[in-house]
């Protein structure tokens, strides 16, 4: 039954000049899971926002949203700090049902069986300042749950979660999915893990929104699409459609020989850029050590990755490189000039109105390297309207004008979609090939594995494995990359997808 | 149940009882006796007294009255050609440890009434109250947070030469205005999310975790009940004492000691109900 028709929506943001949405119709169906993939910009957010009637967008709208049967509508958003309204778990919780008016034993039973559903019932008497970013999201699905949605709307809810955590809440939705009679249409960037769960998948590109059918009606602009559907583009295996790891693994095995089954790595040796020697540090006297012992070094024109969970001290020892605070033992040497850092919340760089007087406190020559970031548009524009990936290459470019030449990056993948991580990752590349040392502390390690040098992996307060990307990820078993974990049968030490089909262009098929 | 575990209703009744009752009387077997359950229940609840500071803050008072007060008739030594009379020191010295008890139950009644039973007196008031006290505070630590992050990002980058004091100020104005930048922009967002949550809807009620207990009724009962009699013996002319110009304290009877005794049990409470609920605990494991 349908429960949601959209029929040729347009809608204009007030003062710009392209449609956010143009002529889109689509239908839903009760009981549907919706995919809602594509690039950011690419108006996921404001055909969501739209849905939502106390959440739409102001501006120039035509064509029609059509409910049948009144259903409630509820969303979560990307954003999980904001969306907490309250100092503790149970009162987030009891938030809408406070604003029904309900009296206190009918909010008390429905808080406690929310609460008991997501498993929020060992956080429930907690701060909402004490949880992690997964929690504060999971509680978000929570508190909105309560207000009995019929369709529930996700705008991209793990972009900012590590990727644990973003399983932990995907795994959530799909639950709430399976055991209630939810209409849910979610829009990701990490498409893997829906992909093939999702019955139906809509594609958006600049506006317009397309109900997706089979894997050659993606274009090459919309890459926010699984590993699976990108290999078999890739590879030129039309019709093929398969994005699951086992069903990649097989693939490969049936079709591609296996003669040559190593990359060989390139050499590459820099000047050290930086040595950090047996290092100790806590936050508080009393506090347990976040680093113990820790050795670390990395070299001009190289690219090295700090990987490891949340909460293994990977910003600590950023804030260690560059000085925020010191080790209680041991010695960092610097052999570069200066050291920057793009931090993980961008935002905290900015200080003034428009990009344009923000950058001038820095330097007066900025146009060079506004040119070389493609931001030359946005210098007019408040640094708070940017986009998730306009604002990363804006703060980029406020710290390179301070010329570092060891530059230090907390997750610049965190919220960005795929154009963007391709965007980064052309940049950091071209800084690497000018010697510049570049330190990147990451939990995305497919991202990992496409650009750096060299990666460490840091656990328990301590670095436990290093080397290249190649040598880390083909002999991790579990925290690895889809393409290492697709293709370990087969070949040795294929990491990303370019290795995959270097090797199986070089190999050829059966 | 502790008592610190008890309904935010009955620690009200209890702490407006036992604070007006300190307040009013001069009497100093009464205050004597305030003092001491306020100290006992201070050491056995907040686990401190900081005793050594308030004895000097009695100390002070006892001294500074009879240098302002010269009435009474036992007159102890001349300062400066004005007498200072025992009188006046004894009024100074019970009016010091008055005040003192009064602190220490204050002091009590913070440590007892933590902010989610402030919330649920709010919320009492007006429900839309609680909900702004709630989001204040939810929002010290972020704002906190995100001071530190912004200072941390400028501090890195050298925006601002921080050798010299104009550099440093010009970095605070910064970080302060990017602050309020941050802080609006993330507002505007909360503030979406509690419009589609329902907050504009009139009739808000207020929910909190307390639930009044049958233990909560018998308390405030008792209370109450306490709360009368002592009113009885305050008013009476039993209780009267008279510092000028002489020590007076004629109107001691037998009946006094029942209400002295009622007006112990009425202090004692939080010590009574904490050590037999610790005895009790204990009781019901050594039968496990």
């Amino acid at each position: 039954m349908e429960i949601l028709n959209i029929k040729n929506l347009t809608f204009k943001y007030p003062q710009t000049a392209a449609d956010a949405i143009e002529n889109v119709s689509l239908s839903v169906n009760e009981g549907d899971f919706v995919l809602l993939c594509g690039s950011s910009g690419s108006g996921k957010t404001t055909l969501l926002r739209l849905l939502k009637e106390e959440l739409a967008p102001f501006g120039e709208r035509s064509g029609e949203i059509m409910f049948f049967n009144n259903p409630t509508v509820a969303l979560v958003g990307q954003n999980a700090e904001n969306q907490i309204v309250s100092d503790t778990v149970w009162h987030n919780l009891a938030f809408y049902l406070e604003s029904m008016g309900e009296d206190s034993n009918t909010i008390r039973s429905r808080v406690a069986e929310i609460a008991e559903f997501f498993d929020l019932s060992r956080l429930f008497h907690k701060e909402t300042a004490n949880l992690s970013g997964g929690e504060k999201q999971l509680l978000n699905l929570a508190s909105v749950m309560v207000t009995n949605p019929d369709i529930l709307l996700l705008d991209e809810p793990t972009s900012q979660l590590d990727p644990i955590a973003a399983r932990n809440f995907i795994e959530a939705v799909k639950r709430l999915y399976e055991e209630t009679n939810l209409t849910i249409i979610i829009s990701e960037h990490r498409t893997e893990e829906l992909w093939n769960f999702a019955n139906k998948v809509f594609v958006a590109e600049n506006g317009r929104i397309t109900e997706h059918k089979n894997s050659n009606d993606i274009s090459d602009d919309c890459i926010d699409i699984p590993f699976g559907v990108k290999l078999f583009k890739v590879l030129n295996e039309n019709g093929k459609y398969s994005p699951s790891i086992k069903g990649i693994r097989e693939f490969l095995k049936e079709n591609y020989k296996n003669d040559i089954t190593s990359i060989e790595e390139p050499q590459s040796a820099g000047e050290c850029a930086l040595e950090v020697k047996n290092i100790y540090f806590r936050y508080e006297k009393n506090s347990p050590d976040i680093l113990k012992g820790l050795n670390f070094t990395c070299n001009f024109g190289s690219i090295t990755t700090i990987l490891g969970g949340n909460g293994s001290g990977k910003s600590t020892l950023l804030s260690l490189i560059s000085k925020i605070n010191k080790p209680y033992s041991g010695k960092i040497h610097i052999y570069g000039k200066k050291v920057a850092v793009l931090p993980q919340n961008v935002k905290t760089v900015f200080t003034r109105d428009t990009l344009k007087e923000d950058l001038s406190l820095i330097t007066n020559n900025f146009q060079r390297v506004a040119e070389e970031l493609g931001i030359n548009h946005l210098l007019d524009k408040n640094p708070y309207d940017l986009s998730g990936g306009e604002v990363q290459r804006a703060a980029l470019a406020k710290i390179l004008l301070t010329e570092p030449d060891i530059i230090c990056l907390d997750e610049p993948t965190k919220g960005i979609d795929a154009k963007g991580k391709g965007t980064i990752q052309k940049i950091l590349k071209e800084l690497k090939n000018r010697g510049k040392a570049v330190i990147i502390v990451s939990h995305d390690a497919d991202f990992t594995a496409e650009i750096s040098d060299k990666c460490a992996f840091l656990f328990d307060d301590q670095i436990v494995s290093e080397g290249t990307p190649r040598q880390i990820f083909s002999s991790n078993k579990f925290y690895t990359t889809y393409a290492s974990l697709a293709s370990r049968q087969q070949f040795k030490n294929a990491v990303t997808l370019d290795d995959i089909i270097n090797l199986c262009q070089r190999n050829g098929r059966y | 149940m502790k008592f610190s575990e008890l309904h935010p209703l009955s620690l009200i009744v209890f702490f407006v009882s036992v604070i007006a009752f300190s307040m009013v009387t001069m009497n100093p077997i009464l205050v004597l006796l305030s003092f001491f359950a306020a100290l006992c229940s201070n050491l056995l609840i907040k686990n401190g007294s900081d005793i050594k500071l308030y004895l000097i803050l009695i100390l002070a008072i006892s001294i500074t009255n009879p240098l302002f007060s010269h009435n009474g008739e036992t007159v102890l030594f001349f300062l400066f050609d004005q007498r200072i009379t025992l009188e006046a020191f004894c009024y100074g010295v019970v009016s010091g440890v008055r005040l003192v008890g009064v602190i220490y139950w204050f002091r009590l009644f913070g440590a007892v009434f933590s902010q989610d039973k402030l919330n649920w007196f709010l919320g009492k008031m007006s429900p839309k109250l609680s909900v702004v006290f709630s989001m204040a505070l939810r929002f010290i630590p972020l704002v906190r947070k995100n001071a530190k992050d912004i200072y941390n990002s400028q501090l890195v980058m050298q925006t601002f030469d921080t050798s010299t004091l104009k550099g440093k100020f010009n970095l605070i104005i910064n970080v302060f205005s990017a602050l309020i930048s941050l802080s609006i922009e993330n507002a505007i967002e909360t503030a979406d999310t509690m419009r589609s949550r329902g907050f504009e809807n009139k009739n808000r009620s207020a929910f909190s975790l307390f639930r009044f207990k049958g233990k909560d009724i018998m308390f405030i009962i008792a209370v109450l009940i306490m709360d009368f009699v002592t009113a009885l013996y305050l008013f009476s002319p039993l209780e009267d004492f008279y510092y000028y110009p002489s020590i007076r304290f004629e109107n001691w009877e037998n009946s006094s000691l029942f209400f002295i005794f009622i007006y112990v049990i009425l202090f004692m409470l939080p010590v009574i109900n904490d050590i037999t609920e610790n005895l009790r605990w204990k009781y019901s494991i050594s039968k496990i």
